[in-house]
């Protein structure tokens, strides 16, 4: 099979799926939960195996990549659609590919009898195909429709449970981060085309800038990171794929996609770093404040995001890159968890006999009493106060 | 005459207009807003500034539609009306009618305006609870958008005003036949403000206005997305001033995806608990439109000039 098609079949595969359901439900007819589980099942599967023969494609030393010609030439504007398949991609495809397939698999039997079962798989694999355009997209202009359409599932999946109002506002507090921190994509990409490429090292960091807020806002760093415990809202599994796992890593690839960029720019090294630093302290800090297990999640996963935007900073690009695929990794399965949690842990507690401290207790020690107890206080207003 | 004062006297009174508009619909002092506004389309006259007078007159326009003709009866016509955008294609064929020189020496400045009213619209829509003011803002926005691109100088301009215009008619239209159709079920409880929770008893209708607001926000799948993309272009080709349409799209997808949460989303009330979702003729109708908005979104060639 040529390239073209290992390349697009991770993209049709649960794009078509989405585009049957839609169909379906204009003309009012509706899968049953089995039917539709299955499909799901089939659809990962099959991207998974393309995927598999995408990386022992490149394990012969080629990179795969496809032209498919222009999507929309008007006026004198193209807009090419090409994807490849460079180490980068492979990675995040991979990870997208056996992540979406575990949380389908697991959600077939966790949102059984849902009133919104439908709902719930048609955005799951709408969210996968847009991931997986996101992470073979060939140029920014393919990459931001990949990343629009991650960030309307996420939208829609928060608000699942739409007849609760919390939900409702979570959804909204995310789509205006998102929208406002997305003004710096097209303002990057714009600029891009109005540079024709080459770029002067101003043009570069203003572009890099650009680039940097937008991952700022999908990898929630501060000042943007309200948005994530608010968007815990949402189904169990759907925030082990958006939050734990996928969506929150998409500013860290877009970072590590404009590497060229980035080396143009000594300024935004020293941004990216530095909004790492702020976030991984404020994420470890305000987690501690954190009564529920999936808001705990939720910082605990700021934490890690900032300290891979700091590697990212400092040049450390495959260490970032391992570092994304073991947290998204880690992170899933504890967000799967996270509902039997306490039962879990009453468990371990009784088998190590009673003994089980809480974790960082050695490191929390540390510290004098009152700088503990200011530091809390700190953190409890910063949460108070919706800036986390 | 001298371009540096007739640029500042357009960009004063393009100021007064944005702050007093939304004052005016914001605040109980309608007159007081109205008359304003109105006096700034005077000076405009007065001075000789065509530009400054048509917005003016705009300004003055818009909290009576507010007050009087965007009433809860008989709004939806004028939403058609509206929709068509005859003012922006009205506007821009007047610019054609320029001499060159002059037109070349204006155009910077009637796409910068086009898209300082434009931001207006959008901060004013954004001001706005009751749905059908909503959609007014958005109208009103998109039309200066479309504004912005007919008045460009190259091909990729017009070609995304174009798009823009096609995209907006269609989804504009579809949010306010659902917001008729649901005012028609509902009545006065449509204004109320908070969340409404009509997606419990109308699931179809809340399909129909969500695809329409993801076109009107410009996001992918939808012919929102090719469109703006291709007037983004076009603008920059034209000067940086084009840059300012990220910031207004986004600020038209918050606004109409808000509305539409605040529709459909939260607990249902007793009272609407019960009503029908989408008739059979609704249904055809929104489902035509929704079907143009995706294949525009996905084979844009096929629709695009």
């Amino acid at each position: 099979m040529s390239d073209a098609y290992l390349l697009a079949a991770p993209v049709l595969f649960p794009g078509g799926l989405c585009a049957i359901l839609g169909g379906a439900w204009l003309l009012d007819a509706r899968p049953t939960e089995k039917t539709l589980g299955r499909a799901s099942v089939a659809c990962w599967v099959l991207a998974a195996a393309a995927v598999a023969a995408l990386v022992a494609r490149a394990a012969g030393g080629a990179v795969p990549v496809a032209a498919y010609g222009d999507w929309l030439a008007a006026g004198g504007q193209d807009f090419p659609l090409g994807l490849r398949a460079d180490t980068l991609s492979l990675v995040m495809m991979t990870l997208t590919a056996a992540l979406v397939g575990i949380v389908v698999v697991f959600s077939r039997r966790y949102m059984h009898r849902d009133p919104g079962f439908h709902r719930f798989f048609f955005l799951l694999n709408l969210f996968g195909a847009g991931a997986m355009l996101l992470f073979s997209a060939d140029s920014y202009d393919l990459i931001a429709v990949g990343w629009e359409l991650v960030c309307t599932a996420s939208f829609l999946l928060v608000a699942y449970y739409q007849t609760r109002e919390a939900p409702a506002r979570g959804a909204l507090y995310m789509l205006a981060v998102y929208r406002l921190c997305d003004v710096g994509f097209f303002t990057g990409i714009a600029l891009l085309h109005h540079f024709h490429g080459t770029l002067s090292a101003g043009a570069a960091t203003a572009v890099a800038l650009c680039f940097l807020l937008t991952a700022m806002g999908k990898s929630a760093q501060f000042p943007f990171s309200g948005w994530l415990p608010r968007a815990m809202e949402g189904p169990t599994p759907s925030s082990a794929i958006f939050y734990g796992a996928l969506s929150v890593h998409a500013g860290a690839y877009l970072l590590l996609r404009s590497r060229p960029i980035l080396d143009a720019s000594p300024w935004a090294w020293a941004a990216i770093v530095a909004v790492g630093a702020v976030t991984a302290a404020q994420g470890a800090l305000v987690g501690r404040t954190c009564p529920d297990a999936k808001t705990s999640l939720a910082y605990a996963t700021m934490t890690q995001l900032g300290l891979i935007f700091v590697e990212i900073g400092l040049g450390f690009d495959q260490l970032a890159l391992w570092h994304i695929a073991g947290h998204a990794v880690l992170r899933t399965g504890q967000f799967l968890q996270a509902p039997s949690l306490l039962h879990d842990h009453h468990q371990r507690h009784s088998a190590a006999g009673g003994h089980l401290s809480a974790a960082g207790a050695p490191f929390g020690a540390l510290l004098p009493r009152a700088a503990r107890d200011w530091l809390y206080g700190f953190a409890l207003d910063l949460r108070g106060r919706g800036l986390s | 005459m001298n371009p540096v004062p007739l640029a500042a006297l357009h960009a004063v009174l393009t100021a007064a207009v944005i702050f007093a508009a939304p004052r005016a619909v914001r605040t109980a002092a309608w007159t007081a807003g109205t008359l304003w506004v109105g006096a700034c389309a005077v000076a405009g006259l007065l001075s000789g500034s065509v530009l400054g007078a048509a917005l003016g007159l705009a300004g003055a326009l818009i909290p009576f539609l507010l007050t009087k003709a965007f009433g809860p009866h008989a709004w939806l016509p004028l939403v058609l009306l509206l929709n068509g955008h005859p003012l922006a294609l009205l506007a821009a064929r007047l610019f054609a009618s320029l001499p060159s020189e002059a037109r070349a020496d204006a155009r910077p400045k009637v796409v910068a305006v086009a898209l300082l009213a434009a931001a207006a619209a959008a901060l004013l829509a954004y001001a706005q609870t009751r749905p059908r003011r909503v959609l007014l803002g958005l109208i009103a926005s998109q039309s200066a958008l479309i504004l912005a691109g007919l008045t460009g100088a190259n091909a990729g301009a017009v070609a995304g005003a174009l798009a823009v215009w096609q995209t907006a008619a269609v989804a504009v239209t579809m949010m306010a036949c659902v917001c008729a159709g649901l005012a028609a079920r509902v009545g006065p409880a449509l204004d109320r403000p908070g969340y409404l929770g009509l997606a419990a008893a109308a699931p179809r209708l809340a399909v129909f206005c969500l695809i329409a607001a993801f076109a009107l926000g410009d996001l992918p799948l939808t012919m929102g997305f090719p469109a703006a993309e291709l007037l983004l272009r076009g603008l920059l080709e034209d000067g940086l001033a084009g840059l300012a349409l990220p910031v207004i799209a986004a600020l038209n997808a918050f606004v109409a995806l808000r509305m539409t949460a605040r529709l459909f989303w939260g607990r249902a009330s007793d009272e609407t608990r019960d009503m029908p979702d989408a008739l059979p003729r609704e249904r055809w109708t929104l489902s035509a439109g929704l079907l143009f908005l995706l294949f525009g979104g996905l084979l844009p060639s096929a629709l695009l000039p």
